[in-house]
Formats: C-alpha cells, structure tokens, sequence
C-alpha cells in the first residue's frame, strides 16, 4: 500500500459538502475545509491524496487515470460522457436541469428552429433530439437567463436550484430535464486494480448515506 | 489560413528515436509471440471502399472515417480498423484455403476523432483474428496469446478482464422492453451506475430474482471461482447458463497455459461493439488508466462479406504498451550493443574494418571521423545513449571506454563480440 488513492474534487461548494462526507468515514481533509490555497492535500492516516480542479476537469482527470476516484456533478457526466464507472450519488450538490424561458414564448427572428442559449450544448442537443425538435444552440459561459431576455434565444437549458435567479428575471421552467446531484465516479482501471481499498471506501460512504437519510 | 508549416495536427506525433526504439522492440516482442502460436502475419491496404466499414455489422460511424475518393469518384477511408478488413480478405482472397485461419497483423489505423481516452487519431494495432473456430478453445487460446504478448512485452502488473456478451444479453430478453431501453440499461451497467440500473428497474416494474440478479451485475467482477459462484447462485436462462459455461472453460484453458494469476471477470462487460456475440476481454496495467487490448469472439461478420465462418480475435494498442513501459521503467537503458568508434584520416581504413568485423557480428558502430576530442565524443555518446566509445590502439588491440564511468579496457574484436553480441537479448529479459 505504497501508493496514495486519489481522488478529485471540483472546488467550491461540492468539495466542502464532500469533505464532510470523506471526514465521516475517517479520512481527514480539514486543509479543504479550511481554504487551502494547495491543489494537492494528502492525509498519510488514510493513505489518501485529494487533488481541488476546476467542476468541469473533474471527469477528464479520472478518465485518463491521473486520479483514481473523483466527485464531480452529473451535469458534467452528462455533458462530457465520460469513459468511466459512476458508482455512487452522494446526494449533495442536488438541483435540476431544466428548460426555461419567458412565460410567453416570443416568435424570434423569424425562424421555425429554436434558438438555445447554455452552458451545456450536448445535453440540450440530446434533449431536443428525443423531442424530435430542431434547435439552434448558442454556446455561452455563464448568465444563460440573459439571454432570452435581450433576444439571444428563445429559451435556456440551465441548471436550476431554487428558481429565484429565473424567477427575479421573469423566466419559468418549461420542462424539467433531469435531477442532478454530485456522483462518486471511478476510473475503469482503478476499481479493478484498486478494488479493495475503493471498495472499502464505497462501502463505507454508502452506510454514511444512509445513515443521513 | 495559419501556417502549421512547423506543427504537427492534434492527435498524430513524431516519434523520437528513443521511443521509437522501444516501439520497435515492442512490436518485436509481440511477433515473435504471435508467430510462435503458429500464427501468420497479413497486411491489408491502407485505404479501401467505404462499402468495406459501413454494412451490416460494421461498427464504425462515417464520421469517425477519413475519407477520400478516387479518380472516379468512389469513397474510399483510410482504415480504421484492422478486424473488417481480414475478414473480408478472410472471405474473400483465403476463400478456397482450408480454415481455420490463424492469422496476425502489426498495422497502423486512423480515426478522425480520436481513439478513446488519449485521443490519438493514429496508432498502431498488433492484434490476432481466429476466423472458422467455432469453440470457447480458440477464445481461451486468444487471450492465454494476450498474456504472452504482454508478458514478453515487458509490461508489469497487467490483467485481463473477461466477460461473456451473451451473459447480460439473454437476461435482458427476458424483460418485454423496445431496443432504445435494451441501450439504455446496457449504458448504465456499462458505467456501473446502480443508481439508475435500480430507477429504470423500478420504472419497468421489474420485481423479484430478475431486479436482484440484474443490480448485481455490475458488482459481478473480480477473482474468477468466486464471480461464477455468486452468478450460479441464481435461476439463470439457457443463454446466460451457457455464458457462464463459456467463461468457465476459457479460464481453465488459461489455468492450463499457467496464466490463471493474470486474469479475473467482469460480468458487467456488455456489448460495446455490436458484432461481438460472445467472450469478450480487456487488458490493462496500474500504470495506465485505460485498457491497452481488448479483443472478443464474433460470429456474424463474416457474413456480411459472404462467408459464413465463426470468429475470434484481439488487438494489443501498441503506442499504449509503449506509454506504460515507460512508466514503469523510466530509467531503461535502451542501446546495450551500441558504440562509437573514433578515428581520424591516418587511420580510417582500419577503423573501418574494424566497424565492419564489429557490425557483422550485430553490433551497432557508429563511426565518429570528425577527430574532436574524446570529451566531446563522449558528450555526445551520453546525450544520445550509447554506453560505449572504442579507439584504436597499437595492431589489433583496442581501447572501450565506458561512457558513464570513464573507466575503459584493452580488449580486441573478439573480446568485444564475446562480451556485447548478447546484450540485446538480456536486455529485453532486463525488462521483467
């Protein structure tokens, strides 16, 4: 057991809500806790090494195998479709991704496609494919709810928390794609090669849960 | 327009001599693996009719294809892949041989978008094709061949995961669902997402034994006794028995061979590429995290070129193996029969004989006529890993200096022969 397990947080609010989960089953991550500037924080205890990267690197980091494990959104799952074993929810993190726009939908630059404005051009793409819809997306990085208001689009695919951002800016959710919370994801090498100690880790994150519950 | 004059596209690399090197001693190795089974090397061409990759079984989507056409018109794609091609050389060109043909290939492919987690749109296959082999004989055999290759590669700590297509494939028949739900349960066990396996469930109100056996499915991995037992456990259909049954007697064919330590199963492997119809495997190393072979059994694809022959068959990614050679041995020296031999123009003629006794007998002598200095040589020597600088010495005898110590010896051609013509074989055995 020379080697360090490592697992990959996306920085921000999951990763605090995940410290806590890791720290209940004894694997100490106060340095996130605490607002660490470092990117690499190791707990020799457990022999586990936490790697902080951007939400959206999460996923590319345990796919190529540079960590073992990683918590990560499934809006990313969704959007990235990564190669890749997404064995737990966690049950943080938890919103919706949902279609909005305004109440009335305007008629828009006089085009029978509908314009989409977000931040995830292949989960509305996907979407609108199963409603058998045409769209016309429009790739945007952040503030999506701007867009129909000054006539970028016609609606948004956006995730949703507690709908007072879409609410204070006169949009509604149309329809609700699917609900979203942070996943433990694996990569496909490690679980095989690692069994025993992701396992034990899984195990024990699992009756953690469901004591929450 | 930019100007890539000096640039190389995403995904496609210059490769060094160093690694190069290692490239080839790999694909080396597993030559001589392959044809020490009894197996014959093929080539196909590099590019052919689209036709070739886009009927019937053929898996790859157009856009994953480069494309060209000919003088007259026709669609042609450089090869994305070996399989489909030896079976329609199979099919077509070995037609009238007597089967089963037992066959290899160490060949370039390209797909447009990337291979899988590294992305690369070039890279060499080493694979194996067993076409008119109906039984789980030839499949155990394939991958006893994969261990081989691997071993003799030089990779570490690598194992073969095995599964059964059929296994998952005869349980989901049970359930009364249309073939877009079959893929989305197919995806989610694929990612061993319990989660939504159980929520799909609930929906299809599946109940019972069925939902029990079918949340399992992505745990059923590891030592191969212990994921047979527990899968035994329950009342399986004909198909899935016969899976089971495939699997068990593939592993003690490689418990034969003495390679039982390198494999283990993974129930949970379904489907990923549509013509497999039976065992299927993956390889992979703690070094690197994505598979480096994968292979399987495929029954049907002969058919769509006119044959009707079962098949099975692997290919080891080569430019991976490399990757993880690499990993684990970072330090490898990798030129032991290599020397430079110095001389100047009052002595040319005899170090040039003396280079052609060396090289004769499989030495590597490169001759340095610049007449710098022996401490430049040596620089040079260091920089470009060559372990050895000879110079000339009164009559026959000469001088062997070590590059890294700065230690050297008198010796003669002989005493060179006899002390380095060997090396490259204890290199490759250094390697374990």
């Amino acid at each position: 057991m020379d080697r360090f397990l490592r697992i990959a947080l996306a920085k921000g609010r999951i990763a605090l809500q995940a410290v806590e989960l890791f720290e209940s089953i004894g694997i100490n991550c106060s340095p996130v806790r605490e607002g660490t500037r470092r990117l690499i924080i190791r707990d020799p205890g457990s022999m586990v090494e936490f790697i902080l990267v951007k939400p959206k690197d999460v996923a590319k980091y345990v796919e190529l195998g540079a960590v073992d494990m990683g918590v990560v959104g499934k809006d990313m799952l969704l959007e990235q479709q990564p190669d890749l074993y997404e064995v737990l929810d966690l049950g943080i993190g938890k919103c919706r991704m949902v279609v909005a726009g305004p109440e009335k939908p305007r008629v828009f630059l006089n085009r029978a496609v509908k314009v989409v404005a977000t931040k995830y051009p292949v989960t509305a793409r996907n979407y609108f494919r199963e409603k058998r819809e045409s769209i016309q997306v429009v790739n945007l990085d952040g503030s999506v709810e701007l867009a129909p208001l000054v006539g970028l689009s016609n609606v948004i695919v956006d995730l949703v928390e507690t709908g007072r951002t879409l609410e204070e800016n006169g949009l509604v959710i149309l329809d609700e794609i699917c609900p979203i919370s942070a996943r433990l994801v694996v990569n496909k090498v490690s679980l095989k090669m690692e069994n025993e100690r992701i396992n034990k880790v899984l195990k024990a994150l699992r009756q953690a849960l469901r004591k929450a519950v | 327009m930019g100007d890539y004059r000096r640039q190389v596209p995403d995904g496609v690399a210059d490769i060094l001599a160093d690694e190069c090197a290692v490239k080839r001693e790999t694909e080396a190795a597993v030559r001589g693996v392959f044809l020490g089974h009894g197996l014959r090397e093929v080539c196909t061409p590099t590019f052919e009719y689209l036709d070739v990759f886009s009927t019937g079984q053929a898996v790859l989507e157009q856009e994953e294809m480069f494309k060209l056409t000919d003088p007259r018109g026709r669609l042609l794609v450089i090869r994305p892949d070996m399989t489909i091609p030896i079976a329609r050389m199979a099919a077509t060109n070995m037609k009238g041989e007597p089967k089963p043909h037992k066959l290899f290939y160490i060949s370039e492919v390209f797909r447009v978008n990337g291979n899988g987690a590294d992305g690369l749109r070039e890279f060499t296959q080493a694979g194996v094709e067993m076409i008119g082999i109906p039984g789980v004989e030839a499949d155990g055999e394939c991958i006893s061949i994969a261990v081989q290759a691997m071993k003799t590669a030089g990779v570490e700590d690598f194992r073969i995961d095995i599964g059964q297509v059929e296994f998952f494939e005869s349980i989901i028949d049970e359930i009364n669902i249309s073939g877009e739900d079959k893929e989305s349960l197919r995806h989610y066990i694929k990612h061993k997402n319990l989660v939504a396996v159980e929520e799909f469930l609930d929906k299809k109100k599946v109940n019972g034994k069925l939902k029990e056996l079918l949340l399992l499915i992505p745990v059923l991995y590891g030592n191969a006794a212990e994921v047979l037992r527990r899968a035994g456990e329950f009342p399986l259909n004909r198909g899935a028995e016969k899976a089971l049954e495939d699997i068990e007697k593939a592993c003690s064919i490689i418990n034969e061979y003495g390679y039982g330590e390198y494999i283990s199963i993974d129930l949970g492997m379904v489907k990923e590429l549509p013509y497999y119809t039976g065992i299927i495997f993956k390889g992979f190393t703690r070094d690197l995290g994505y598979i480096i072979c994968s292979g399987g059994r495929y029954d049907y694809l002969q058919k769509d070129f006119g044959e009707d022959a079962p098949a099975t068959g692997f290919a080891i990614n080569i430019n991976r193996v490399v990757q993880a050679l690499y990993k684990q041995n970072p330090q490898r020296s990798r030129r032991p029969k290599a020397f430079i031999l110095k001389c100047s123009d009052g002595d040319r003629k005899k170090a040039i004989r003396t280079a052609q006794k060396l090289r004769a007998a499989g030495l590597y002598v490169e001759l340095d006529m610049t007449a710098t200095s022996m401490d430049r040589i040596l620089t040079y020597a260091r920089e470009k890993g060559v372990g050895r600088v000879i110079t000339l010495q009164e009559g026959s005898r000469l001088k062997v200096t070590d590059v890294e110590t700065g230690k050297y010896t008198i010796t003669s051609v002989p005493g060179i022969i006899a002390s380095y013509s060997q090396a490259s074989s204890e290199c490759i055995a250094g390697w374990h």
